[in-house]
């Protein structure tokens, strides 16, 4: 693999997470997962909430679970803009087992009433804690 | 006149006031700095994510987004952002007679989205059209709490229901100083006009056409946690003054009363003496 590097940030509304020197990056994009390497064409991709990867000079992988939003590939550096974004070590993984399970049995209820779009979200929002908190890791 | 144990008494209340009214302000100062910090780390993203808007707006062909069709307008919506707690000084009665001071200019009809309480009470209380309310987001002003007022915003507009929509906050200047405002939130403004800049070419996934349908909420959620956490600022910094103002006043409060009480204790120091001394007058002519 090439030695190149980009700069890389992730910005929410609550705080910027600090600006790092990293290889690439893999994200839940809306229509995929797909990885920015250095040298990427200027691109804005929309993104789901999910487990986002990345993978610094160093050799190391580190995960962050991103709410929905979107990734700005520039020149200059790549953005991440999203609702929200929580490092492994700050998600709280039995408030996201209660969202995941809240949000499965909305959807199984089929009742008219639930916002199905609002639920599935939650749902996706829940997953992406806990797969970055490493909650499957042992399950599998 | 009052006897120096009642004195003793209110020096000891208004003493008690006196520390009260001071902790509240170093609380609301403390507050003040980290409502501050906020604004302040919100910034870079709110820079961003309008520079990207005006980007991929530009990038749209005709279509108008929803969001940014204009309409003859006929009925608007406008939220009030106020405080759920008062001892804040003049801070919600300012925004609120400067909504009302807007609203009463209008010829369309109006409702309110309320967040704060102070708001809420006052704007029932005079009969206004409510038709969302809100409590005030914690100080933490997170997405979760603030969700559901920005979603409401949304639908209302998007289902007609508001033709526009208008914020009345406060504008957090400085510690001494804020400004009430009204401030259009929708349809958004078209944001290509407000800056020129060099425009840079990108690739979209999906289509900048529904990138929008992303980038458009997420940057009326921006507009109104701005608003949010301005209000906050400028609350706290209206609390600090106002306690400021109370504590000064009860210490001043108690420099009279401790006057008055010197007096007093001096008025009975001075009868009893006469009273002793009428009394060895009155023995020694008996003699």
């Amino acid at each position: 693999m090439s030695d190149k590097t980009f700069q890389f940030e992730i910005l929410t509304l609550q705080r910027p997470l600090p600006r790092q020197t990293v290889r690439f990056v893999v994200a839940p994009g809306q229509e995929g997962v797909f990885e920015i390497l250095p040298d990427h064409a200027p691109f804005v991709f929309a993104l789901r909430p999910g487990a986002l990867r990345i993978h610094t000079p160093d050799g190391k992988d580190s995960n962050v679970a991103v709410g929905s939003g979107f990734l700005v590939v520039q020149k200059a550096r790549t953005t991440v803009l999203a609702r929200s974004a929580e490092r492994p070590e700050e998600i709280d993984v039995k408030r996201a087992r209660q969202a995941k399970e809240r949000a499965e049995e909305r959807l199984q209820s089929r009742a008219s009433e639930i916002d199905v779009a609002r639920a599935k979200a939650a749902l996706q929002r829940a997953l992406a804690r806990l797969e970055v908190a490493g909650y499957f890791r042992g399950k599998k | 006149m009052p006897s120096t144990r009642d004195i003793r008494r209110r020096i000891r209340g208004v003493k008690n006031i006196e520390q009260i009214t001071r902790a509240m302000n170093m609380i609301a100062s403390a507050r003040l700095r980290r409502a501050q910090a906020k604004a302040e780390s919100a910034r870079p993203y709110a820079e961003r994510i309008s520079e990207i808007l005006q980007d991929v707006e530009a990038s749209c062909a005709n279509d108008r987004h929803p969001l940014l069709a204009q309409r003859p307008v006929t009925r608007i919506g406008m939220v009030v952002i106020t405080s759920d707690r008062g001892l804040c000084g003049a801070f919600n009665a300012i925004i609120i007679r400067e909504a009302e001071e807007f609203l009463s200019k209008q010829t369309a009809q109006a409702g309110l989205i309320t967040v704060g309480r102070k708001g809420h009470e006052y704007f029932e209380r005079h009969g206004a059209t409510i038709d969302r309310q809100f409590p005030q987001p914690s100080r933490e002003v997170a997405l979760e709490e603030f969700g559901a007022t920005s979603k409401a915003v949304m639908t209302g507009y998007l289902e007609r229901r508001y033709d526009r929509v208008y914020l009345a906050y406060a504008q957090f200047v400085n510690a001494f100083k804020f400004v009430p405002v009204v401030q259009q939130l929708l349809p958004l403004e078209k944001l290509t006009a407000m800056e020129k800049r060099v425009r840079a070419l990108y690739q979209f996934e999906p289509a900048a056409e529904l990138l929008l349908d992303v980038l458009l909420p997420q940057y009326v959620e921006v507009l109104l946690y701005r608003a949010l956490v301005e209000s906050l600022a400028s609350e706290q910094a209206a609390r600090v003054v106002a306690m400021n103002a109370a504590a000064d006043g009860a210490e001043e409060m108690i420099g009279s009363l401790t006057r008055k009480y010197n007096r007093a204790r001096q008025a009975s120091i001075t009868r009893q003496i006469l009273e002793v001394m009428s009394g060895a007058e009155a023995l020694e002519h008996v003699h």
